[in-house]
């Protein structure tokens, strides 16, 4: 039998992959373990290896296509092994296709689903009609039924949606024009996906910070390394979390999934863009673990050397933007997670007390919320339990 | 000037206006003479035509159809009554071997220009051998017409039509449509068999209906409409030959069909009707799976409750038709993995 080269799946969130090159030629010789191909997934790239010794044959995708996890990329043969046959199509489909529907040959001649991303395409046969009569490939089609089933009404849609004419847009006196690197690329379709699919809501409050001046003071001469502002609130945001699992969870098609893991990310920033490294069952360790972990993943976040499995699997985010100078922000929910603690600077205030004025730390604390996952109240409990955490840190023995 | 009588009533009168045009045509059956009929369609009849006309028989299904059978050869116009539809199967072999095969096997030179009218049906508390829907039985055999009106309209037409034919024709009624009024000329008219009708029109979803069930149709239509749905009723009137043309042409229009039929689901007639529209080019215009309102396979229950949950009835259109819109049915579990 010859080995099949599928896309593996490298997160619980992955769904999906994107072909960035083919490292190979149709019909080479690899040994298992070589690379063979350098795929992207919406969180880094990585090289997928050979899976066995042998010729590396029916390479199937090429630059830019994007295919599912399991989807089969290739097939690795011995001598005298053959590539099995394609599973036979429904004939629904084949109906289909006598109704004009869009189907590629490999050189080959295997049948390949109709969709450019290797999905079977799920369509009425009054859709697959409309739409071949109309010349709109069905794939280009958004389904409104179950599993984006395509109906008649959704082509119809398209052609009312189509601009009557095509319009160019206003020239505007461009300097120049310059490729966003890949983090940005994929941070922008993720951002912007976020900000229009996710409702938002955000509560802002001082949290005191009188304690944690003190404790990064008293722990500055006693670890090595000494713990930042950062790594002392995954401490406690992530014991925090424990008491609100709708925070540390994710809105899944109507309903909540609820994790047990509480898996902190921190934003980094890079030369390169946003990367925002997992870390895993942060509520489970100690300070003294804690804090060379977070750095080291910092530190290999600047560098882009961090593993597909330390950019997946967040059920919360951090992002303090407070060393930069920044008083306070808003920040964009990291999907599919529920929530978002945006933090700013140390700032001195004055506050009323017995009778007079004192001098008061605080730094903001900006919680953006899934709507669909939590309320208000919610998000208001966990930023109070989290203020007792930072004004009293024996809380967490 | 429009006239309301009863579905009973239109069908008597149809019996009533042959039989004085035509001296071949004469009623046979159980009861239809003095007592007028178990259901009393023939009321009266026996006195204007007499026994020789509309004769009392023995409980004895196989020997009377047969004889229907062997007077339509010699060239009489028979009409007979089968009490209880159930009561069918005794004449099996009259109908599906001599009945439907004879002008066949004698290459055209005997006509069978028999009627068979029988009351089918469940909802009457009649039980498992009293309430069958086996009309389905019959589509299956060439040679026989089948036919079932949902209106007293329709009824008086459509026997004048079966009669006219020169063929076998089995002519179902339903219990609980004998008491049901609607306009009905006076004078002697024809429907055409093999002809369905648009009962109403509508844009969303076409319901296929015939007999007893097609009342349920409509008033799921009505229901549905109070939602914003406009259902299309189509009403077959003849199983068979069964009119495919209306119905996908009212396909083309709504691009959803569901089938609303009394009788058991498996092998039912609705099978047929769906079969007929995905296997032609009529399959292009669906934009749902097609469903089906039948009855559940099993024997009609004695007891009320228990009867009308295998029924079809008009809240379970309703209820499919939502089901449809909804785009639940015929939905597969996700497949890649």
């Amino acid at each position: 039998m010859a080995t099949e080269l599928k896309v593996p799946t490298l997160g619980m969130d992955m769904e999906e992959a994107t072909i960035v090159r083919w490292l190979v030629e149709e019909g080479a010789d690899v040994k298992k373990g070589d690379p063979v191909l350098e795929i992207d997934t919406d969180k880094t790239s990585f090289e997928i290896e050979a899976p066995a010794d042998g010729a590396i044959q029916a390479l199937r995708g090429e630059q830019g296509d994007i295919l599912p996890v399991g989807a089969t990329l290739a097939y690795v043969t011995a001598p005298g092994e053959e590539i099995p046959e394609p599973r036979e199509e429904a004939p629904a489909e084949e109906s289909g296709d006598a109704a004009g529907a869009k189907r590629r040959e490999t050189s080959e001649g295997h049948a390949v689903p109709d969709s450019e991303d290797g999905r079977r395409v799920r369509a009425s046969p009054a859709a697959r009609r409309a739409a071949a009569e109309m010349g709109v490939p069905i794939e280009s089609v958004s389904g409104s039924g179950p599993y984006g089933r395509v109906y008649l009404s959704d082509v119809l849609e398209m052609e009312t949606d189509a601009p009557a004419e095509e319009t160019e847009p206003a020239p505007i006196d461009a300097a120049r024009r310059e490729p966003l690197s890949r983090i940005r690329r994929l941070g922008a379709e993720r951002t912007a996906r976020s900000f229009s699919e996710v409702p938002h809501f955000y509560l802002r409050r001082d949290m005191e910070a009188d304690r944690l001046v003190e404790l990064l003071e008293r722990l500055r001469s006693k670890m090595d390394p000494a713990p930042s502002v950062t790594e002392l609130l995954v401490l406690a945001v992530s014991r925090t979390l424990r008491d609100h699992p709708r925070l540390n969870g994710r809105y899944a098609g109507g309903e909540l999934e609820v994790h047990d893991d509480v898996n902190v990310r921190v934003a980094v920033a890079t030369d390169e863009g946003l990367v925002v490294p997992v870390i895993a069952k942060a509520d489970t360790l100690s300070l003294r673990e804690l804090v060379p972990k977070v750095k080291g993943l910092v530190r290999r976040a600047r560098e882009h050397e961090l593993s597909p499995e330390e950019l997946s699997g967040g059920t919360f985010t951090i992002s303090n933007l407070g060393m930069m100078g920044i008083d306070s922000f808003d920040a964009i929910i990291n999907t599919p997670e529920a929530a978002i603690l945006a933090v700013g600077r140390f700032r001195t205030v004055p506050e009323w007390w017995d009778g007079g004025w004192v001098p008061r730390r605080v730094i903001s604390a900006t919680l953006s919320v899934d709507h669909r996952v939590a309320d208000g109240a919610d998000g208001a409990r966990f930023l109070a339990d989290l203020q007792s955490v930072l004004s009293d840190w024996e809380l967490l023995l | 000037m429009p006239r309301e009588i009863t579905y009973r009533e239109a069908v008597r009168e149809a019996m009533v206006q042959a039989m004085r045009e035509d001296d071949s045509v004469f009623l046979m059956g159980e009861d239809v003479g003095v007592y007028g009929g178990a259901f009393g369609v023939s009321r009266g009849m026996v006195e204007e035509f007499g026994e020789d006309r509309v004769v009392d028989t023995p409980l004895s299904e196989a020997g009377f159809v047969g004889l229907c059978v062997g007077a339509a050869l010699m060239g009489m116009r028979p009409i007979a009554e089968i009490q209880f539809s159930d009561f069918i199967t005794h004449s099996m072999d009259q109908l599906v071997n001599q009945a439907a095969k004879l002008r066949y096997m004698f290459g055209g030179e005997g006509r069978v220009p028999v009627v068979v009218r029988t009351p089918g049906g469940a909802g009457t508390g009649a039980a498992a051998q009293h309430s069958q829907s086996l009309e389905a039985w019959f589509i299956h055999v060439p040679g026989l017409k089948v036919v079932m009106p949902s209106t007293p309209y329709d009824a008086k037409g459509l026997l004048r039509a079966a009669l006219d034919d020169p063929n076998p024709v089995i002519f179902y009624e339903h219990k609980l449509l004998y008491n049901r009024k609607g306009d009905v000329p006076e004078e002697p008219y024809r429907v055409p068999l093999g002809e369905a009708a648009v009962s109403r029109e509508g844009e969303d979803v076409t319901l296929v209906a015939a007999g007893l069930v097609h009342r349920y149709a409509l008033e799921a239509a009505d229901s549905l409409a109070d939602e914003g749905i406009e259902a299309e009723v189509v009403d077959l009137r003849t199983l068979s030959p069964m009119d495919h043309e209306a119905v996908a042409r009212s396909i083309q229009k709504t691009g959803k069909l569901v089938v609303v039929e009394e009788d058991v689901k498996t092998a039912g007639w609705g099978a047929e009707v769906v079969a007929r529209i995905v296997e032609g080019e009529s399959f292009y215009a669906l934009d749902r799976a097609p469903a089906r309102v039948a009855g559940a396979d099993v024997p009609i229950p004695y007891n009320k409750n228990l009867e009308a949950y295998v029924r079809p009835s008009p809240e379970k259109v309703v209820e499919a038709v939502r089901s449809l819109l909804n785009a639940r049915v015929g939905v597969y579990s996700e497949v890649y993995s």
